[in-house]
């Protein structure tokens, strides 16, 4: 099955851009800057959050495009994902 | 010149080492990344194995964002065999978290040793070509180990899933290195997220590793194709050995 181009694209530029904030707070932590540090935990939010978005709207698309056996399994691998982490959290 | 830019300078240029030997070897970077961390760079092995698995996030990314474009990825079997991946992972990330650092670092170096005897008995079985996508139950099955060893090691677990989904489900090789290549992405993005709540990624060694490893790679694919990439997976099988060993004592 091909993916369009531009969600094919989305997981390379929210890698990139989780590259680029981890970057800019790498910087600002090391001329003492405060901000630093969240923008290093937004660069990480955005590094992990690619793929998982990326899922989300994989199952979008092909629910609208009628093929509701890969929407229902990517919403299933979300689902087990979230679960995990709440039960992990405890 | 600062302490974090020294160190990622040296992080970026151990980066582009690991990207031309994956992509020679045809491997992952995970399984050279944390040996490497912990041996040569005196990092906690939980540390590196938390910011492992945020890099392989990001090769991971690069590559499956062409797979998928080319329609090699096969996202029936990838999104079928992915809940219990995630759960393998989430699963081996809270074990290690919750282990003393030493025993980690014996139970990632007996880990070492037995990928390593994986990868040397996949260089000396042929693989299947072409066939009808069968035994979807011990995929599943068998998946939950291979993204616990994705959790706890900080390695893609690519190792595992290519002859998981080419040896037992007779996966064509080609769609099984690209399904996998996609899969390790959300396994790692799933173990990453308990080791990040942890605190234990280290964002110099994620940004070091991921400039270095992709254009390596990149490198690596196109100047290195005369190489026989048999006698590399051979000497990189035996190194993987011995980084095992050396761990495990």
């Amino acid at each position: 099955m091909i993916v369009g181009e531009r969600l094919s694209n989305f997981l390379r530029l929210g890698v990139i851009t989780g590259l680029v904030i981890l970057a800019a707070g790498l910087v600002l932590s090391s001329i003492g800057a405060n901000l630093g540090y969240y923008f290093e935990n937004v660069g990480f939010m955005v590094i992990m959050g690619t793929p998982i978005s990326f899922l989300a709207l994989l199952s979008v698309k092909e629910l609208r495009e009628g093929d509701r056996e890969i929407s229902s399994l990517a919403i299933a691998t979300l689902l087990i994902m979230a679960l995990s982490v709440v039960i992990s959290l405890r | 010149m600062s302490m974090v830019l020294m160190k990622f300078i040296e992080v970026m240029f151990s980066g582009v080492g690991i990207g031309l030997i994956s992509a020679i070897a045809g491997i992952g970077g995970g399984t050279l990344m944390v040996p490497l961390m912990v041996l040569i760079l005196g990092i906690n092995v939980k540390v590196a194995i938390a910011s492992s698995l945020l890099t392989i996030i990001v090769t991971s990314a690069s590559s499956s964002s062409v797979y998928l474009r080319e329609g090699l990825v096969n996202l029936k079997v990838a999104l079928t065999l992915e809940p219990t991946t995630a759960l393998g992972a989430i699963s081996g990330a809270i074990l290690t978290i919750g282990l003393p650092s030493y025993i980690v670092e014996r139970v990632f170096g007996a880990g070492l040793v037995a990928i390593s005897m994986l990868m040397l008995l996949r260089i000396f079985t042929k693989p299947k070509v072409s066939g009808e996508v069968k035994h979807w139950f011990w995929g599943v099955f068998s998946s939950f180990f291979a993204g616990m060893s994705s959790g706890m090691f900080g390695i893609g677990g690519g190792v595992l899933k290519v002859p998981i989904m080419n040896l037992v489900m007779d996966l064509p090789i080609k769609e099984a290195v690209a399904t996998s290549s996609f899969m390790v992405g959300l396994t790692a993005a799933s173990g990453s997220i308990i080791y990040s709540l942890k605190k234990l990624v280290d964002p110099v060694l994620v940004l070091g590793f991921a400039s270095g490893i992709l254009p390596g790679a990149t490198l690596g694919a196109k100047s290195l194709k005369g190489i026989k990439s048999k006698y590399i997976k051979l000497i990189f099988s035996l190194i993987l050995m011995y980084a095992g060993i050396k761990l495990l004592l």
